[in-house]
């Protein structure tokens, strides 16, 4: 890759500039990485996501978050976290709160996820209010579009909530959370970050995991375990027993 | 480590998900039948032009003009009211009568006012209820009236059958059962019950309840839930592989409700059926989809057939048909009845053909009423070792004494077996095996270190086959 920055060196770009290319590099590319990991979490694991649109957000949220939050545009990993954590968390409560305020009223649609989209936007106002108040320059990094996507997740809770029950919401939601939290943490790793700079040729490997993914046929991880019944099930009549002698 | 080479092994007998969609959903069902099935009123239309019974149509509401306009006066006391590409039973509201100020009654007791119903329309036809939220249409059908033969099964609903067609094979089977604590919905994620079936002769075999967890009897009876015979299956597996062949459902699920009078009537077809069967049946789907794989099924009749030679577990039933004597295993409950017939007791016996004649316990034959012939032995005072002349004479005596005073007891038996010489009261005995009651011979000896307290011998066996295998 080294040969197309010093491209874009000659071409007349200043350093910081190029930072910024770098990171949006970077970026774009983990989408690939981040999605394999949702499909390895979807048909080899067996995790259950809300879409691959809400664990794909969440995760370059953190990313954003945590690489913002940071002094000097260093990803600080902690930060990344724990805000991006709690931000998802207050969205969840917030989504099905509201949600289950408006459900005796009949409601259209759209205005109905209007008003939990408020719910959710207040609650996380009064959240990044708090948090600047507290440290001071928190947050004043990060860019209103993440915090807007993250927001954006709530039509997902909403859309979950209307056709299943609030337990299936939850256990979706966590199972989403943990698969980004993982795709978060492998896309943080040092090794992962110079891989992608150093070796962009790892795309053939995660386009060939891929379609290795696409035609796997076996079970499933917690199917191993849904089915275990069956599975630990011996075979009902076994011809090389010899029969006890009888006195 | 033997728990996970027997996972390893049976992984190929289980169908996941993966190879549900990738190779049978996939590369069986066309478009064009998965547009059938998916839709209710279409796939009901297709089956009735077929001669497969349905349930009848009432009325369809297409949209909210069609609702405003529709009087919902005009119906019966007793319909269902569903979803057209409803999914997994949601939606779906059955109605049983009408009470005085006109609202509906449900199974549970519950009522619905005619704002209820128009407000459950309305989310059908919004889509809250179908596959990708896209808009629905009402479908509004005749009840289904639960057969007698599940009266004491269920609670409140009706249960439904279900079978699995593959390659126009019948594969496996189940019935859902209703519960209270699924509040009379056949669903098993709510707690209805799930038995599987065996294809063969479509008794019930295996059950779960609610998601996974095993279960033998009806919650809150002592009734067992295997056995059970579903009424009409043969009609049930014709109408299935009809009804695969007529909307070209190379993989899918057939669902039925049975009717009182009009017998099984398809109620949904399903071109992504799920897995739960496998868990019901305690048994994989994958190994019977891969035997049924290729073959070249021309008619119905041999479709029939192929599913139940191939899938159907157990032929007892069969054999017992033929040779008019019944099927036991190697150790069997049998009920014994006293002497008064006033008393019974069951115990677990063991079936031992390389006895000759039938002997119990002392202390149960004491139970049973046989105390006083055991008594009068005992006072007898008779030695411990005696040689076969010995026996023979002591026999003889013992017989001639105590015949008349006991009118049960057949006569004084010499046994040689490897416990040495002893002698041995035999008396008439009234057992019951499988149900099958009669009367037969028993010695009364001291089984009180051994491992059964009743041996079930040759003579006793006469109306019965005998199948190691059966537990």
């Amino acid at each position: 890759m080294d040969g197309i920055w010093n491209i874009l060196l000659q071409s007349g770009l200043d350093a910081v500039s190029l930072d910024q290319v770098k990171h949006l590099y970077l970026v774009v590319f983990m989408i690939s990485i981040v999605v394999t990991i949702i499909s390895i979490a979807r048909y080899v694991i067996g995790f259950k996501s809300l879409k691959v649109y809400v664990p794909i957000v969440t995760t370059f949220a953190f990313y954003e978050i945590g690489y913002r939050m940071g002094d000097s545009n260093q990803l600080v990993f902690f930060r990344g976290l724990v805000y991006g954590l709690v931000i998802f968390t207050l969205t969840f409560i917030f989504s099905t709160l509201v949600y289950k305020l408006l459900q005796r009223f009949r409601l259209h649609y759209i205005p109905k996820l209007s008003l939990v989209l408020t719910g959710v936007s207040t609650s996380v106002l009064v959240l990044i209010f708090l948090m600047i108040y507290f440290e001071r320059n928190i947050f004043l990094n990060v860019a209103p579009f993440v915090v807007v996507m993250m927001i954006i997740v709530s039509e997902e809770f909403m859309a979950v909530l209307a056709k299943k029950n609030f337990t299936y919401t939850l256990s979706i939601s966590i199972e989403t959370l943990l698969i980004s939290v993982i795709a978060f943490i492998i896309i943080s790793l040092d090794i992962m970050q110079k891989a992608v700079f150093n070796y962009p040729y790892i795309i053939i490997i995660i386009i060939l995991l891929n379609i290795l993914i696409g035609r796997f046929t076996g079970l499933r991880f917690n199917e191993y375990w849904r089915f275990r019944n069956i599975l630990l099930n011996k075979e009902d009549y076994k011809t090389d027993e010899k029969p006890k002698p009888t006195v | 480590m033997r728990n996970l080479s027997l996972l390893f092994k049976n992984r190929k007998k289980v169908l996941g998900r993966n190879e549900r969609q990738l190779v049978f959903i996939r590369q069986n069902n066309k478009r064009r039948s998965v547009k059938i099935a998916d839709d209710k009123t279409l796939s009901k239309k297709i089956l009735k032009k077929n001669n497969i019974p349905v349930p009848e149509q009432i009325a369809v509401i297409k949209s909210k003009r069609d609702l405003e306009k529709f009087n919902f006066d005009s119906l019966p006391s007793s319909f269902v009211v569903k979803p057209v590409m409803g999914v997994r039973g949601n939606g779906v509201d059955i109605f049983y009568n009408r009470d005085k100020e006109g609202r509906w009654i449900r199974a549970d007791g519950t009522k619905a006012s005619l704002a209820d119903i128009k407000g459950l329309c309305i989310d059908i036809i919004d889509g809250k209820f179908s596959l990708f939220n896209q808009s629905d249409v009402v479908l509004i059908e005749e009840r289904v009236k639960a057969h007698k033969d599940f009266k004491y099964y269920t609670y409140k609903g009706t249960p439904d059958v279900r079978v699995i067609v593959y390659n126009k094979i019948p594969i496996m089977s189940y019935i859902r059962l209703p519960t209270k604590e699924s509040n009379g919905k056949a669903n098993l994620d709510l707690g209805g019950i799930g038995a599987g079936i065996d294809m063969a002769v479509g008794k019930t075999t295996n059950a779960i309840i609610g998601k996974a967890t095993p279960v033998e009897y009806i919650p809150g009876t002592n009734l067992r839930i295997s056995g059970l015979k579903i009424p009409n299956w043969d009609q049930i597996l014709k109408y299935s592989v009809e009804a695969s062949m007529a909307t070209g459902l190379g993989f899918g699920a057939i669902d039925f409700l049975i009717d009182r009078e009009k017998g099984p009537l398809i109620v949904e077809l399903n071109a992504r059926p799920g897995l739960s069967i496998q868990l019901s049946n305690n048994d994989g789907l994958r190994w019977r989809l891969k035997k049924a794989q290729g073959i070249k099924v021309k008619t119905v009749e041999q479709g029939v057939r192929l599913g139940k030679d191939l899938f159907g577990g157990e032929i007892e039933e069969e054999i017992e048909t033929i040779s008019g004597k019944k099927m036991i295993g190697i150790t069997e409950n049998v009920t014994l009845y006293s002497l008064d017939g006033k008393y019974s007791e069951v115990i677990k016996a063991k079936i031992d053909t390389g006895a000759d004649s039938t002997s119990i316990d002392t202390e149960l034959a004491r139970r049973l009423g046989y105390g006083d012939v055991i008594d009068e032995l005992i006072n007898k005072q008779i030695p411990e070792n005696f040689d076969k002349d010995e026996g023979k004479e002591r026999m003889r005596i013992l017989d001639e004494e105590l015949k008349p005073k006991f009118d049960y007891l057949t006569d004084i038996r010499l046994i040689s077996s490897s416990h040495g010489m002893s002698l041995r009261p035999s008396v008439k005995l009234s057992i019951e095996i499988d149900t099958y009651k009669y009367e037969t011979y028993a010695n009364i000896f001291d089984r009180s270190g051994l491992d059964y307290k009743m041996i079930v011998g040759r003579k006793s066996l006469y109306k019965f086959l005998i199948d190691p295998s059966k537990k």
